[in-house]
């Protein structure tokens, strides 16, 4: 398993996926609850998904006839290392600012 | 159909292939493996509403989908790439002081220990590191056209490549011959134990 890069939009994106680590997320969603953009999200989704730490898979049927989405969930061992970045960011000052997300 | 609307879907129309240009663009510069990343931003590009709203997305999201192709493109392609970046930040940090300082001091002590530094950590193409730390300072002054202190004598500018491709020699000289006193040491204990 490779390492992933500290950064303030890393842990972001990991609280956001820790706050309900069962739900699948898709990236829009992830994108405007972060309020990371998503050509800093995406790169960062890669990076996890090729550090084992983000599972991705396909939604069952697009709604309205548009294409499936791409849904994503941190795995296991995912958790475990998005709790230990956290943990880190937080020794480090790092204010990790989370909106709420919306209904 | 009056003129007013023609001009809307003329835009809409814009906007639509605008937007399947750049995420076509995305499918298309990863590799097979990642093309499946390229398909997610598609698929999220064709959720939004908004024209605006999903060309503004499929922008950001195909940059950083190039930023990752990129990546993957340079990765094992450039041997010791984090200190090839530490030669360039440093080449230019000392070009930029010796642009606008008043000595040429300080260059001549960060290229010449740099270089010096990275022939005998790295002696693996050697080359790189007097082009990087001394070979930066002719480049940045072809590029911006200012030769700051060297205006008067313009040769003077290449005198840091010549003096680390000096601090180069020195340092993979001395790294060799530490190698071959180790390779003699190490024969010389074999012998010595037969």
């Amino acid at each position: 398993m490779s390492q992933v890069r500290l950064s303030q939009s890393l842990v972001i994106v990991l609280g956001q996926l820790l706050a309900e680590p069962d739900q699948w997320r898709y990236g829009y969603d992830l994108s405007n609850a972060t309020a990371v953009p998503p050509g800093t999200l995406y790169p960062l989704l890669v990076r996890l998904a090729d550090a084992g730490w983000l599972v991705a898979k396909w939604e069952e049927r697009g709604e309205g006839g548009r294409p499936p989405r791409h849904l994503y969930r941190l795995t296991a061992s995912g958790r475990r290392e998005a709790r230990d970045v956290i943990v880190r960011a937080t020794k480090r000052g790092w204010a990790i600012g989370l909106r709420p997300r919306e209904a | 159909m009056n003129d007013n609307s023609r001009v809307n879907r003329a835009v809409d129309a814009l906007w639509i292939r605008s937007t399947n240009a750049v995420t076509a663009s995305t499918r298309a510069i990863l590799s097979e493996g990642r093309a499946h990343w390229g398909d997610a931003i598609f698929a999220e590009v064709q959720a939004q509403h908004s024209p605006a709203e999903r060309l503004r997305f499929a922008i950001s999201a195909a940059c950083g989908i190039y930023v990752i192709a990129a990546r993957d493109a340079l990765r094992g392609r450039i041997a010791n790439s984090r200190a090839v970046g530490w030669a360039a930040a440093l080449g230019i940090s000392a070009a930029t002081i010796d642009l606008t300082a008043d000595s040429r001091w300080p260059m001549t002590v960060l290229v010449g220990i740099g270089c010096f530094t990275l022939s005998i950590v790295i002696p693996r193409a050697v080359w790189r590191w007097p082009l990087l730390t001394g070979g930066i300072l002719p480049l940045m002054i072809a590029l911006t056209g200012d030769a700051g202190p060297y205006s008067y004598d313009r040769g003077d500018q290449w005198m840091p490549l010549g003096f680390t491709a000096v601090c180069a020699a020195v340092g993979v000289l001395l790294e060799r011959m530490q190698s071959t006193r180790r390779i003699l040491a190490r024969l010389s204990r074999i012998t010595s134990n037969q």
